[in-house]
């Protein structure tokens, strides 16, 4: 439990933690990438990382595997979402560190407002110190019972000069009668519905586990970015500006941008999700990753946040994915695709059930052509890949996008051994 | 308002189950610790709670923990939870689970609260078009009678239809036994997972969409064998061998890749001096053609190296693109003599 300080003294580990976001990029880091060795954490110290990887062995042990390998000791979490029926991740969020006055003081006030009807804050410390023998300053009870009246556990009311709380009187069974609709409702919106932990807090509270439902191509580690989450959808709702510090995934250098956040887009095949920003400094619809994201801070309100609303529906109905491309003018990308009708109807279904609007065409039997007019047809690549063996030729108005889609299949060739002969010919 | 509190912690939980079921013996708070409690909360919660100078909340007398409380303890909803609640009710999905009078009921206690966020804020872009109609009043109906059969486990008869996407309709009945529903946010749909019930016993597991159901009633089936072990069946459909891939450093490809699998259960290995990052996926053998066309979306980043019966598909795939693409180039050609 003790860990020895440079200085020689000891410091005690603490099973729960003050700031979640120190503690979600381990946790991504050993769900997502799985590889990670206690050397490449050289940012923090190797006392930073055997705290939060102990942590994070305590909140999900069975989860957590390790391997060793060249570089060491890999620690992971393996974890297969389609066969567990809540989100472990969710552990992680109950595990928030507080005073012993906050824990006693919590006790103590629910049970206090039980019978007691309406408190001052003086009448709430009396009342403990008469009831349990415990002395609490009437200041810190103050705070407490304003908390919680901020947390709609309490009510707050004004009487003349003074503040009076009661209990509030929402509570699980005034919410959910039948329990067994509670459990289905709730174990399907605590792993589906943004901000899906708090689905769980609600569950938790009537000890409801999830005995039905499983959840496929499920992204585990959004839940570790609801906290940047929170005061964005907040600023969206209220049409306010923030400041945002993104760290960049790649070379990890931080910016900090300043806009107004329209829309959040998600990605439900590649896990990603973006913020949709219309940054101040250039004028222009940006968006941010997520889970790049480190803080946020709400600021005013927008003055034309309406028209800006509006500029953004207009610039996202024209992106295929999520890149924000400053250019107005869009460009033509085109496929040809060669399905056979009688026997591959099914890959038709997927143009249409994937194609997100685009145009089909069937150009001659068994010859069809996909066509999107996108601003940055880039973005197209990835999904016309999934078609390889089926297409016949790509054309783009961006030639460096078709010029790309056949470099690709040609190294794709070469990697699977299927070079062209001299002759042109293919084996 | 804070999504991470202390007033949704474990500790606090554990605390008051303790304070409801008290009295109670120093070991039965210990044993409380250990079950419900992270793996190393019985070295942290448990000597606050037994000392009393640190959180009088529970007295000792002739050797029980009696607690000092009044009442039960009965924590009230946040308004975090409120509003969240809010927001998920206004979710057409709602509708399967809860009837349409309790919904109105608690709209109507929520009134006065703000939603947490609006879900036509959040748009999934890359979601399929063919999800299922949320606002059909059969689907509704069907849903309803399916998750009522698989909470009473009783099996419930079911007619559905296969093949649309396939051009050849054809359309079953039999009797199931609802084990689990299944939701697909890609593909917006709803499956049940059941075991098929024929003379009373368990004729096989069957996984049904629910889009496709074309009628739902009541069975005269009843299935009184052993419990169904949906969890042996999908284990005897999981892949006998992982997939292996190595994913090469470039477009961002390692992060993307682990990112998009992150729901399989997989092993990663990276190597420092090439920037190679080897994976071992393990995926449901029904899923085999889905996986096999996504890791090709990622093109040359990624070179999948086994098992050979997957190597030996994608290698079809590309050698049937290399000579598509030497088809296209030749009526290219054909179509322009002059070679422009």
């Amino acid at each position: 439990m003790l860990w020895r300080r440079k200085g020689g003294g000891f410091t005690a580990f603490s099973e729960l933690i003050k700031n979640f976001e120190k503690l979600r990029d381990y946790m991504r880091d050993f769900l997502i990438y799985g590889y990670k060795t206690r050397s490449d954490y050289s940012k923090k110290s190797a006392r930073t990382y055997d705290n939060e990887r102990r942590r994070i062995e305590s909140y999900l042990g069975e989860y957590v595997k390790w391997e060793y390998g060249k570089g060491g000791k890999r620690v992971f979490l393996s974890v297969d979402a389609a066969k567990i029926p809540r989100n472990p991740l969710y552990r992680a969020y109950q595990s928030k560190s507080f005073t012993d006055n906050d824990i006693l003081l919590h006790f103590f006030l629910l049970d206090l407002l039980e019978d007691s009807g309406p408190v001052t804050a003086g009448q709430a410390a009396d009342g403990i110190l008469r009831r349990y023998g415990e002395l609490f300053d009437a200041q810190t009870v103050r705070g407490k019972l304003r908390e919680y009246a901020g947390a709609g556990l309490l009510t707050a009311e004004k009487q003349g000069r003074t503040v009076v709380y009661r209990k509030s009187g929402i509570f699980f069974s005034s919410l959910f009668p039948d329990l067994e609709d509670a459990r289905d409702f709730l174990s399907f919106f605590s792993e589906c519905a943004p901000f899906s932990v708090v689905g769980s807090y609600l569950g938790d509270r009537a000890g409801l586990e999830n005995t039905r439902m499983l959840f496929k191509h499920h992204f585990l580690v959004h839940t570790l970015e609801d906290t940047v989450l929170l005061p964005l959808t907040e600023a969206i709702t209220q049409r306010r500006r923030v400041e945002i510090t993104n760290v960049s995934g790649k070379s990890g250098a931080r910016t900090v941008a300043t806009g107004l956040p329209t829309a959040i887009l998600v990605s439900v095949q590649t896990g990603r999700r973006y913020l949709v920003l219309y940054g101040d400094k250039r004028r222009r619809f940006h968006s941010f990753r997520l889970d790049y994201l480190e803080s946020v801070k709400m600021l005013e309100p927008c003055d034309n946040a309406e028209r800006l609303r509006r500029e953004g529906e207009a610039v996202l109905r024209s992106t295929w994915g999520a890149s924000l491309s400053h250019r107005r003018r869009t460009e033509r990308f085109s496929m040809t695709l060669e399905i056979d009708e009688e026997r591959e109807p099914y890959i038709l279904g997927r143009l249409e059930r994937e194609g997100r609007g685009g145009k089909i065409e069937k150009l001659a039997p068994n010859r069809f052509r996909f066509s999107a007019q996108v601003t940055d047809s880039g973005e197209l690549l990835g999904w016309v890949k999934t078609f390889t063996g089926r297409i016949l030729s790509v054309e783009c108005e961006n030639r460096a996008v078709a010029a790309r889609f056949y470099r690709d299949m040609s190294r794709m060739a070469e990697l699977y051994g299927e070079e062209e002969r001299a002759d042109g010919a293919v084996f | 308002m804070e999504l991470f509190s202390e007033i949704y912690g474990l500790y606090y939980r554990i605390v008051g189950e303790l304070l409801n079921r008290a009295p109670l013996t120093r070991e039965e708070v210990q044993q409380a610790a250990l079950d419900s409690g992270f793996a190393e909360s019985v070295l942290h919660l448990v000597p606050k709670l037994l000392d009393e100078r640190a959180w009088p909340l529970l007295q000792e007398r002739d050797g029980l923990l009696y607690s000092r409380l009044r009442h039960p303890v009965r924590t009230p909803v946040s308004l975090l939870e409120l509003r969240w609640l809010k927001s998920a009710l206004g979710d057409p999905r709602a509708r399967l689970f809860l009837a349409d009078r309790e919904i109105a009921k608690l709209h109507e206690l929520l009134f006065d609260l703000p939603p947490l966020f609006d879900p036509e804020d959040f748009i999934p872009f890359d979601r399929f078009r063919d999800g299922d109609d949320y606002f059909s009043f059969d689907y509704i109906r069907h849903f309803r009678r399916v998750l009522a059969a698989l909470r009473d486990q009783k099996p419930v008869k079911i007619t559905y239809q296969t093949g649309a996407h396939s051009g050849g309709v054809k359309v079953h009945a039999g009797d199931f036994l609802p084990l689990k529903l299944e939701y697909s946010e890609k593909n917006d749909k709803f499956r049940v997972h059941s075991a098929m019930i024929r003379y009373g016993k368990l004729s096989r597991y069957a996984t049904i969409n629910l889009g496709r159901i074309l009628e739902t009633q009541d069975s005269r089936e009843q299935y009184r064998g052993r419990a169904c072990d949906l969890a042996g069946w999908f284990l005897r459909n999981r892949s006998p061998e992982p997939v292996t891939a190595e994913i090469i450093p470039e477009r961002n490809a390692v992060e993307r890749f682990l990112l998009e699998f992150s729901a399989y259960e997989k092993q990663s290995e990276f190597d420092g001096e090439t920037g190679i990052c080897r994976v071992r996926l393990w995926y449901p053998m029904p899923d085999e053609t889905e996986l096999l066309v996504r890791i090709l979306g990622f093109g040359p980043t990624v070179r999948v190296t086994g098992p050979e019966r997957f190597v030996r598909q994608i290698r079809e795939r590309v050698r049937k693109q290399r000579r598509l693409i030497a088809k296209g180039a030749g009526r290219e050609a054909a179509s322009d003599p002059a070679g422009r």
